[in-house]
């Protein structure tokens, strides 16, 4: 059952990534300009288990469930998604980070719904990355995962961070993005030390919950490697892209 | 909404049957179209028992409305075999390696497989874990299944070869 206009789904490196309610995540997943431009989104989604659930479940209602250890958030919080909210006669537009309110709870009032959710385009020479870690969950309120995502845009030499974002999920309500390492790497050259320094920086910032079976300690090492890992992919991916007039043909 | 008459494409075949909003795929397909290879399990899309292919993709019908499916092309294990009784080589293959005990989870794990080798003909022993790995088998340990899975894959494309 296909409703025209909540089944839109377009993505263009140039002009960003519109998505309708109705677009199952196996739609994304399949697009070459997800996989090339989005790659802490296309992950997030590739790495969905079990992978059946692409085929039937959607993006927006994955966002919408506002449950805290899902993973399409956090790439999206990377990715600055932006949601527009509808209530059939006026529309409003939520940045991803103002959307979630408390354990949850979300920015949509009764009578509204998410009506699209679009992406903005990654700078010339950007670079995305996702990943998680997580072990089995053996009760209901176990704390199992931690995921993170990252996008690092350099500047034309290909040396100097110009823009970044980086977003560690389930550690509390909902992701969050980390200021302080961002602000610590703004302007800085893209090595690995950087990377170092402010994935401490992340580690530092978050207190993040914890449960019986997993201290912080552990918790806390581990938002320290995923965002190390993701912020280093990010800027690989970021130096190894290459002339966007190349692939110019491959946008049509 | 209330009763009404739905109306599925099973395996090639059209098939009406009395449903109601609430109700899911897998029951429809069990219970009211007699097609009880399907099987139910986790009934929360954890362990792939159920998965059915709706257009050639393989879905959870745990989780699936049956009104929602009307407009799907459906496949169950029950359609793998081929009209005159021959064994599917997925089917044949899962046999000759003893892929299955207890069987509970072979339905969905052939679906699945299909679905694999319809889009991906030649895949990789890892293509094959990543596409199983929605699909738990609590007794037989995976490999055998595998091994199943890349020996069919193997004996399809031989005899496309022979009749091309
Ligand atoms: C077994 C299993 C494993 C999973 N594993 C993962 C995983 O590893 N990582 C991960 O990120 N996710 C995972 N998921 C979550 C899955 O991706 C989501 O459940 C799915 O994407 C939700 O989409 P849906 O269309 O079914 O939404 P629904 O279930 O229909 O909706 C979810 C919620 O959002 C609300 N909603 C939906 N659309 C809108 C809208 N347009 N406006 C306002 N509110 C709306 C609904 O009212 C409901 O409360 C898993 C799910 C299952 C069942
Ligand atoms: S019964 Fe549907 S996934 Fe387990
Ligand atoms: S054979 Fe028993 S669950 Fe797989």
């Amino acid at each position: 059952m296909r409703i025209p206009g909540l089944d839109v789904f377009t993505a263009h490196p140039k002009v960003g990534v519109t998505v309708g309610p109705q677009v199952l995540l196996a739609r994304l997943a399949n697009h070459i300009w997800i996989g090339k431009r989005w790659a802490a989104l296309h992950e997030a989604i590739e790495q969905l288990h079990p992978p059946h659930i692409r085929n039937m479940g959607t993006v927006i209602g994955n966002v919408c469930a506002a449950v805290n250890y899902y993973d399409i958030p956090t790439s999206l919080y990377a990715h600055r998604a932006v949601l527009t909210l509808s209530n059939g006669s006026t529309t409003r537009k939520v940045a991803i980070e103002d959307f979630y309110d408390g354990p949850r709870g979300t920015a949509v009032r009764p009578g509204e719904m998410v009506v699209q959710l679009d992406l903005p385009p990654p700078a010339a020479d950007a670079g995305s990355a996702f990943k998680k870690i997580y072990k089995a969950r053996r009760r209901a309120t176990d704390l199992h995962k931690i995921n993170a995502a990252a996008y690092i845009a350099l500047d034309a030499a290909k040396e100097k961070i110009i823009d970044v974002t980086l977003a560690i999920g389930c550690i509390g309500d909902h992701p969050v993005r980390i200021p302080f390492a961002e602000a610590a790497l703004k302007d800085q050259l893209a090595t690995e030390a950087a990377f170092n320094a402010a994935a401490e920086l992340a580690a530092q910032a978050i207190a993040p919950m914890t449960d019986a079976a997993w201290v912080e300690e552990i918790r806390t090492e581990w938002i320290r490697i995923l965002a190390r890992d993701v912020l280093a992919q990010a800027a690989s991916r970021a130096l190894s892209r290459h002339d966007p007039a190349e692939d110019a043909h491959l946008a049509y | 909404m209330s009763k009404r008459i739905g109306s599925f494409a099973v395996n090639g075949k059209k098939r009406d049957t009395i449903i109601e909003p609430h109700m899911l795929l897998v029951d429809v397909i069990r219970d009211s179209l007699g097609l009880t290879g399907t099987k139910r399990a986790c009934a929360s899309g954890n362990c792939g028992a159920c998965t059915v292919l709706a257009d050639g993709q393989p879905v959870c019908s745990c989780l699936t409305l049956a009104v929602c499916s009307q407009d799907k092309a459906l496949e169950t294990v029950e359609g793998l075999r081929a009209a005159d009784g021959t064994l599917h080589p997925l089917q044949q293959a899962f046999i000759e390696h003893c892929a299955a005990q207890c069987g509970y989870c072979t339905a969905g794990m052939l679906m699945t497989s299909k679905a694999l080798l319809d889009a991906n003909p030649r895949p990789s022993r890892e293509d094959v874990k990543r596409a199983l790995s929605g699909n738990i088998c609590r007794c037989t340990g995976y490999v055998k299944i595998i091994d199943a899975v890349l020996d069919a894959a193997q004996k399809i494309n031989a005899a496309r070869e022979v009749a091309a």
